[in-house]
């Protein structure tokens, strides 16, 4: 029942907490900043008075002083509403029974929501392939994470990952502000992602990629002839992989650079996690980084970043600025 | 090609093994359910060219490899031309392989003489037969005789046959190819085997290929005789040929210059300039400058020697070497006389000086010449004697003859000596066509029609080749329109006649231009009839100095002919008449020139009235000695001279087009060798080294190859 439960992972991250950088909407007081100015220790500013104020609000002091009216604005800290989609096509099956990509990413799901359940944020799920095929509400009661883990276990790894169109339902579906992270394996339609990604954005979400990865997929590590089965459909090619070997390596990292580059030019936090690595490592190092990094730029949309003059000096110079590390390579 | 061990070829069906490793290895995979599959594919298309170029480039080297190895331990044997190859025949097979040993396989433009490469070919040839085949080796100058006669040869009887080849030389007999092929059909005649065929190694030069062996090549094609053509000759670069060494006159004379011509032909795109001939007179060496001979030019070159002595003499001219040694020598017998012996019949005899009518013609063949012994005798005389055999007889205004004096006029004449008759009032010219002009068939040259007045303006010699008074044109046409007869005997030329036979070699200067001096060939012999008298009667021509000239000329150049068949060309075989009745017993022919081994020579009588000494033909060139006793005579020597048969030297080689024109319907096959060496057969070069070097070459290639192409990338 909790074997995506990892209490060392989530001890690692408890003490760094997860918070938001941009303003979130929620429904009770929390850690978050929130767009609503309302009761709140954190004083903003000052305003004229204005007949129908609140006088609770008035600031005597400053009457006291200047003989004028004015009423104290304070900053409404709000809890945090995150939401977490889960890729759940065929391929992110690849490395049962050990450890499976979607073993990864619901390890993953289940730790940040352990965290954020204990921050009293309110944590959702949203399992899709090429359609969304579970979601559960977001809650912040304590067995609502019980309910989260259950939701992913019982969870059939099926169809083809073409997550873009029910990313966007998904996204039509989270009225307030809040955050969005999305575990899968991007080996997706990438257009209709990105596409999906910018319609978060756009209603205000804050929006996280976890692009889950195992290391065969990466490395290409196999010393014999194989027999590559289309893991989502009836495919299958013969092939020595040391004879392309590099060949596919590059092209792979290709694809990783490009989906980092095209996150961070949008201002989405990309994290590349392969399924091997020690994830409280990675979640830990990665939120710690949040904490210091400033706030996210967006710089436009995914789909004009390939009009850019200069791409390369570009992704660089994003990278630099990302809090996510770059992908772990074996020694 | 040959494999010294065959059977180990079957190994290269192991060249498929590493075809059959490939394949087994495709089904030695692992199964994955891969998740990047459009990576995988974008990979995979992107090096898709140069992965299945890597692999089959490695399947071939290592196929390769295989080969290699089976091929080498095989042992290959190299034949470039593959001649086992051309003569595999199926069944078994009567061979006749022809050797061509004529004039022309000496030529040598590289290394070896085209004989040499002939023997070489035949050597190999032979090689290649096996023990169940019968083979007949035979010259193509003497396919009668053959070296070995429809043998099966085994191993030993190989090596002798060889051994004989080895020793062979080519002879300088000219190509006739008819001759020799009509020879092999009768020994195909007598072949036993169904499947026949004839293996002709030759230079393929065009000498001796006449039309007339394609009926004969047609009929071996009906009758499945097979014709292979070895051709181991080179393409002609050039040659100089010593065409003839001819007397000028048909007598010599001791102490008199005997002129001789040598006709030199240089067939090479050089001109020869200041060339030499060596000159030998009975051993003794004499330098003769030659003139420049341009380039595929023919000069005639004169050549003076003297004799003080008569005898046989033997006179050799030889021009300077070339790539056809052969054709540069020409040897001649000239039996040099001490006197001639003229008889001058006279038929008009008077008693003072110059009354009779042979007095201008004694004067005229005799003052000043020592050697000419001139006789004169009156015709009534000479009518009833017993008639002897000068070399020249001369009827000067005879009457008549009868029938009897001129049948042995005829014999003797036929036999070479010389005949002049000069007309005259006396002549009676019914008798004379009756019995000298015989319609054509006699001794006259024409029909004397009448004798007539003539009104002439002088002499005009003819311009004949080989024209016994030919010196006359010589002489100033002032000299010759001096002579102008007053009457003269009309003759009319049979139309009918042999042109080579009956010749006008001088006629009149008057309108109808009739003939003055006629000419006819009479078996050896020459007459010449002259249509005027030999004294003042009917001219004044005798009293002038161009008289003395043309007698003497004319009297040279019909009297008989001191050649008696000593002078002979390769090929053809000694017919000599022996001045004996009893023929002897036995004789020997020995070479004077070179160390061959003595000829064999026969002698026999004809009608009983002749003794000839014979010889089967003489196929080399050079100077030979006939040695007998002679019963009454005692020792008795002769020399013979034998030339090459320069027709062989005709500078032009058939080409497959030219060829196969001779050849008719049978279809052509040619094999031909060319180069420095001849590599034809099992003796050539084994070639495991190389294939061995192949091999490793291969193993390190596919090593390489290999880890290149294993290596992660």
């Amino acid at each position: 029942m909790n074997e995506y439960l990892n209490p060392e992972i989530i001890g690692r991250i408890a003490g760094i907490g997860f918070k938001t950088r941009q303003p979130v909407e929620g429904t009770i007081a929390g850690l978050h900043r929130s767009p609503l100015h309302g009761l709140s220790p954190e004083f903003a500013d000052y305003r004229s008075y204005t007949p129908g104020d609140d006088l609770k609000n008035l600031d005597w002091k400053a009457y006291a002083r200047s003989d004028r009216f004015y009423i104290k604005r304070f900053e409404e800290e709000s809890n945090l509403r995150a939401v977490f989609i889960v890729d759940s096509s065929a391929s992110m099956a690849y490395g049962e029974p050990a450890f499976s990509k979607y073993d990864c990413a619901a390890t993953i799901a289940v730790s940040l929501s352990a965290v954020l359940l204990k921050q009293r944020d309110a944590v959702g799920l949203a399992i899709l392939n090429d359609r969304v095929q579970e979601d559960l509400k977001t809650g912040s009661t304590p067995s609502h994470l019980a309910k989260f883990m259950e939701v992913l276990q019982r969870t059939k790894l099926v169809g083809e990952t073409d997550i873009g169109p029910a990313v966007s339902q998904v996204a039509d579906q989270i009225h307030r502000r809040g955050v969005v992270v999305v575990l899968s394996d991007l080996l997706t339609p990438l257009d209709r992602f990105y596409e999906s990604l910018g319609k978060l954005q756009h209603a205000g979400h804050e929006v996280i990629v976890m692009h889950i990865l195992h290391r065969d997929e990466v490395e290409m590590p196999f010393k014999d002839s194989v027999i590559f089965k289309d893991i989502e459909g009836d495919e299958e090619i013969f092939a020595e992989p040391w004879a392309f070997h590099k060949a596919y390596q590059a092209a792979m990292e290709q694809f990783i650079q490009e989906t980092r580059l095209r996150c961070q030019y949008c201002g989405i936090d990309y994290l590349p996690v392969l399924t091997d690595e020690n994830l409280g490592v990675v979640l830990s190092s990665y939120l710690h980084n949040r904490q210091f990094a400033g706030t996210k730029t967006h710089r436009g949309r995914m789909s004009s970043l390939d009009s850019q003059p200069d791409v390369k000096k570009q992704r660089d110079e994003i990278t630099g600025n990302s809090p996510a590390p770059e992908m772990n390579k074996r020694p | 090609m040959q494999f010294l061990a065959p059977l180990l070829l079957a190994g290269t069906v192991l060249a498929t093994a590493p075809i059959i490793i490939h394949l087994l290895n495709r089904r030695r995979f692992i199964r994955v359910n891969w998740a990047p599959m459009e990576y995988l594919k974008l990979t995979l298309k992107t090096n898709k060219r140069r992965l299945r170029l890597e692999q089959w480039l490695l399947l071939a080297i290592r196929t390769l490899a295989v080969l290699a190895l089976f091929f080498a331990v095989a042992r290959p044997i190299s034949s470039g031309t593959n001649l086992a190859g051309f003569l595999s025949v199926e069944g078994r097979a009567s061979r006749v392989i022809v050797i061509d040993d004529s004039l022309s396989m000496s030529y040598q433009n590289g290394e070896q003489p085209a004989f040499e490469r002939a023997k070489n070919a035949a050597r190999q040839v032979l090689n290649q037969l096996g023990p169940q085949d019968s083979v007949s080796v035979v010259l193509a100058s003497n396919p009668a005789q053959t070296l070995v006669r429809t043998a099966h040869l085994e191993e030993n009887e190989r090596n002798k046959l060889i051994a004989r080849i080895n020793e062979l030389s080519n002879c300088q007999m000219a190509s006739h190819w008819i001759s020799t092929l009509e020879d092999i059909d009768r020994q195909l005649q007598e072949a036993t085997f169904p499947v026949k065929e004839v293996i002709i190694v030759t230079d393929l030069w065009a000498a001796g290929w006449t039309v007339e062996v394609r009926d004969l090549f047609d009929r071996w094609s009906q009758e499945q005789v097979t014709v292979r053509f070895i051709d181991i000759g080179e393409n002609p670069a050039g040659n100089r040929v010593l065409h003839s060494l001819e007397l000028d006159s048909r007598i010599a004379l001791v102490d008199q210059e005997v002129k001789l011509t040598a006709v030199i032909e240089n067939a090479g795109e050089e001109p020869l300039k200041y060339g030499q001939a060596l000159l030998t007179v009975d051993g003794n060496v004499t330098p003769v400058t030659l003139p420049e001979i341009p380039a595929d030019k023919t000069v005639e070159v004169p050549v003076t020697v003297r004799f003080d002595q008569a005898g046989q003499h033997v006179v050799t001219l030889s021009i300077p070497a070339d790539k056809l040694l052969a054709d540069n020598i020409q040897r001649k017998i000239i039996n040099v006389r001490q006197l001639v012996d003229v008889v001058l019949v006279d038929g008009e005899p008077g008693l003072n000086p110059f009354d009779s009518e042979t007095d201008f013609l004694a004067l005229a063949l005799s003052a000043g010449n020592s050697n000419w012994q001139v006789t004169q005798s009156e015709s009534s005389t000479w009518k009833t004697q017993l008639l002897t055999a000068p070399d020249l007889i001369v009827l000067a205004n005879v009457d008549q003859l009868s029938k009897e004096r001129v049948k042995e006029l005829e014999e003797l004449v036929s036999l070479g000596t010389g005949l002049m008759i000069f007309a005259g009032d006396q002549c009676d010219l019914e008798l004379y066509n009756e019995r000298l002009f015989k319609g054509g068939k006699g001794l006259l040259p024409a029909r004397i029609h009448q004798i007539r007045d003539l009104s002439s303006q002088g002499l005009v010699i003819e311009p004949i080749a080989d024209s016994p008074i030919e010196m006359l044109k010589g002489l100033t046409p002032e000299l010759l329109s001096r002579v102008r007869p007053r009457r003269f005997a009309d003759v009319t030329l049979d139309p009918n006649s042999d042109q080579q036979q009956v010749r006008v070699l001088a006629r009149w200067n008057d309108a109808q231009q009739s003939p003055a001096v006629l000419e006819k060939r009479f078996g050896e012999g020459r007459v010449m009839f002259w249509t005027i008298t030999a004294d003042k009667s009917w001219s004044d021509w005798p009293a002038e100095a161009s008289f003395v000239l043309a007698m003497r000329v004319a009297a040279q150049e019909i009297a008989a002919e001191i050649q008696r068949g000593e002078n002979l060309t390769a090929g053809e075989p000694i017919h000599y008449e022996l001045e004996t009745i009893t023929a002897p017993q036995s004789g020997e022919l020995l070479w004077l020139d070179q160390e061959s081994s003595p000829l064999e020579i026969t002698f026999g009588t004809i009608n009983e009235t002749k003794t000839m000494l014979s010889s089967a033909p003489i196929r080399f060139a050079g100077v030979v000695e006939a040695t007998w006793k002679d019963t009454q005579l005692g020792d008795q020597t002769q020399k013979f001279a034998i030339n090459a048969n320069v027709e062989d030297s005709l500078q032009k080689k058939l080409d497959e087009q030219a060829l196969q024109q001779f050849l008719g319907r049978m279809p052509l096959k040619l094999i031909r060798y060319q180069g420095k060496e001849m590599d034809l057969s099992t003796e050539g070069t084994e070639l495991w080294r190389y294939l061995a070097v192949l091999l490793l070459g291969c193993l390190i290639s596919e090593s390489m190859l290999a880890t290149w192409i294993g290596r992660r990338r």
